[in-house]
């Protein structure tokens, strides 16, 4: 039980058209808990989806953005999905600021000649269109959905996407600079081709380089920092989550092109990560220096392989908790636990950031964990957030003790077929 | 959205696929125009249809600068009047930037005009624009300044920097545009304030 009413962000309400199973969906949200209970594919997880596009303007779920877009609604020339809400992020004293409408368009338009042009975007804030990257942060939210388990033993691109994902919300200028590099890295790997067909010269990649290395150092210093927040987020109030001796640590691993320091071989044969080079990774105009020399020494190596060998675009982060790397040494509980202290740490993060709580949207978060361990988790999600969106498929293994504070949606294809709202207090 | 076969007279969807091959047009704009036109009087049409016939007659590039000017004349109005600085070249990326700049009044010297950025992605090096020709044109003698007036773009910023490399080794002043254009944008579209805040505030590069 905290205070009531510390500054949280929440969506007052939610309104969508064409997105996945709904054709039509409008309702009001609670300001506090929801349980959104029912079987499986009747929409639990896809309404999840749908607030968290308002927050990151993309699909953690999704392969390809276009199949969020209705069946129906992709048979027309011309299908919008659209997602719709009204963000208010309350301040102190229970005053609440003034809705800002929030819309985000999920555009597939077939061409008049045949063949379809690629699925596009627009985001409208307060009726006006902005660009993806100046209305990132209107709305802030944290996912969690059971895919997401893969972030510890799947592939670094998982873990990238994520970082952009999480980082894009309330990283100033994190956004404009992913777009800047990927732009930049694009030129270089296609002037590297041309290079290696004889179509231009080496020194030409020069001017590439310099944009490619500036935006590079700012994205992987974001991430350095990001992660060092949250690993003292995990210390200062997780470490007893995760297996009651060591507290869970992220550890960045950026592709700087240095050579690693010795890993260390732990007992029972376990190793733990390299540490990043943090007096690198924290001074800006060093960074930019030593991937601009990294880059021009690297040309021949680049021009053999096709593609640039070191940057954002190949760092990981591995999680690690007693000196063990968790892709190989954690259980399945821990790997669980593990990425539920992520999404902990990455609220609290975004608390300090933006001085008022995200919202929680959490995916079936109750299965496979033992009763105590959920009340225990619970009452730390309920801490991070006050908006809390839960979906469940067995509504009794969510604690009674949260029972009369939750408002309660049955779904049934998409229709909130029964729903009960909150009759106690707020948390 | 695309007009269906049996909609509308072949006549009328060809002239609405041709709008709709121009940039910044889409479908429904496409076929506005072409409805327009169909039921515009004759003198509406046959202007149209004479503009566009001397356009690639009576049209070419300066021989010195690259910028439009008319076919009987090989260089453009700018390279030729007497009153304009032949010491200081401003090099834009296309046409349509000389005329904003030309808007702002303050500019008195002479252009160079390069027809694109590099750009790998679209395949366009260094010998696909005029760049041969700018270093010739320094080489010839008599220019103290050259200002990068491209666009301040990710390709924009890459050709001014590549330009430095080329310009600098000739001896002559190179300078950028100040800061302040907004980024990604088209020097096109900035207002004239900006442009010339954008032009007096130049800095020398290299
Ligand atoms: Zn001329």
């Amino acid at each position: 039980m905290t205070e009531p009413h510390e500054p949280a962000m929440y969506l007052a309400q939610l309104h969508l058209e064409n997105f996945r199973l709904f054709a039509y969906f409008a309702r009001a949200l609670p300001r506090g808990p929801l349980l959104i209970v029912g079987p499986n594919a009747q929409g639990k997880t896809s309404l999840l989806e749908a607030v968290a596009y308002l927050a990151t303007f993309s699909s953690f779920v999704a392969r390809t953005e276009r199949e969020v877009i209705h069946f129906l609604a992709l048979r027309e020339p011309l299908a919008v999905a659209r997602v719709r809400g009204a963000c208010v992020r309350s301040a102190l004293g229970n005053t609440a600021a003034e809705p800002i409408r929030l819309e985000v368009r999920i555009i597939h338009q077939a061409r008049p000649q045949g063949g379809a042009s690629p699925t596009r975007k627009e985001v409208l804030v307060n009726g006006v269109r902005r660009k993806l990257v100046d209305a990132l942060g209107t709305c802030t939210a944290v996912l969690f959905v059971p895919q997401m388990l893969r972030l510890v033993d799947g592939a670094p691109e998982l873990r990238r996407r994520f970082l952009n994902q999480s980082l894009a919300q309330v990283e100033p200028g994190y956004a404009a600079a992913l777009a800047a590099y990927n732009r930049a890295l694009t030129q270089r790997n296609a002037l590297l081709k041309a290079v290696a067909e004889g179509r231009a010269r080496a020194a030409d990649l020069r001017v590439w380089e310099r944009p490619l290395a500036e935006a590079a150092a700012r994205i992987m210093q974001a991430r350095h920092r990001a992660l060092a927040a949250w690993n003292r987020l995990l210390l200062q109030r997780y470490r007893d989550l995760l297996n009651r001796t060591e507290p869970l640590r992220l550890v960045y691993r950026p592709a700087l092109d240095v050579p690693e320091a010795p890993t260390q071989t732990r007992l029972f044969g376990g190793e733990e990560p390299a540490e990043p080079p943090a007096a690198l990774l924290n001074d800006r105009q060093a960074l930019t220096q030593h991937l601009l020399d990294r880059l021009a020494q690297r040309r021949e190596l680049d021009l053999r392989r096709g593609n640039t060998g070191l940057g954002p675009q190949r760092d990981d982060v591995r999680f690690v908790a007693g000196g063990l790397d968790l892709a190989a040494y954690g259980s399945r509980g821990q790997v669980r636990t593990a990425v539920l202290l992520l999404k902990l740490a990455q609220a609290a993060w975004y608390t300090e950031r933006t001085n008022s709580k995200p919202i929680l949207l959490l995916d079936d978060l109750l299965a496979e964990l033992d009763a105590d361990r959920r009340e225990e988790l619970l009452a730390h999600f309920f801490q991070a957030g006050e908006q809390v969106l839960l979906t469940t498929t067995d509504e009794s293994m969510y604690p009674a003790r949260y029972r009369d504070r939750t408002e309660v949606w049955h779904l049934q294809q998409g229709q909130v077929v029964a729903a009960q709202p909150a009759s106690g207090p707020g948390l | 959205m695309p007009v269906p076969t049996s909609a509308l007279p072949r006549p009328v969807r060809a002239l609405i696929e041709a709008f709709e091959r121009l940039p910044g047009i889409g479908p429904k704009s496409a076929a506005r125009l072409a409805l327009y036109l169909l039921r515009a009087p004759e003198e509406v049409t046959q202007a149209l249809r004479d503009a566009l016939a001397h356009l690639h007659r009576d049209v070419t590039y300066c021989q010195r600068c690259f910028h439009f000017t008319e076919a009987d004349q090989p260089l453009c109005a700018i390279c030729r009047d007497p009153q304009r600085d032949q010491t200081t070249i401003c090099v834009v990326e296309d046409p349509l930037d000389v005329v904003a700049l030309e808007r702002t009044g303050l500019y008195t010297g002479v252009y160079h005009v390069l027809h694109g950025v590099l750009s790998p992605i679209e395949g366009v090096g260094p010998e696909d624009l005029r760049i041969r020709e700018l270093e010739q044109r320094v080489q010839e003698g008599g220019v103290q300044e050259v200002i990068l007036a491209t666009n301040p773009s990710l390709e924009g910023d890459a050709t001014a920097a590549y330009l430095v490399q080329r310009l600098k080794p000739l001896g002559v002043r190179v300078t950028r545009l100040a800061q302040g254009l907004p980024t990604g944008g088209d020097l096109e579209y900035a207002d004239q304030t900006t442009l010339m805040r954008a032009l007096l505030g130049r800095q020398e590069l290299g």
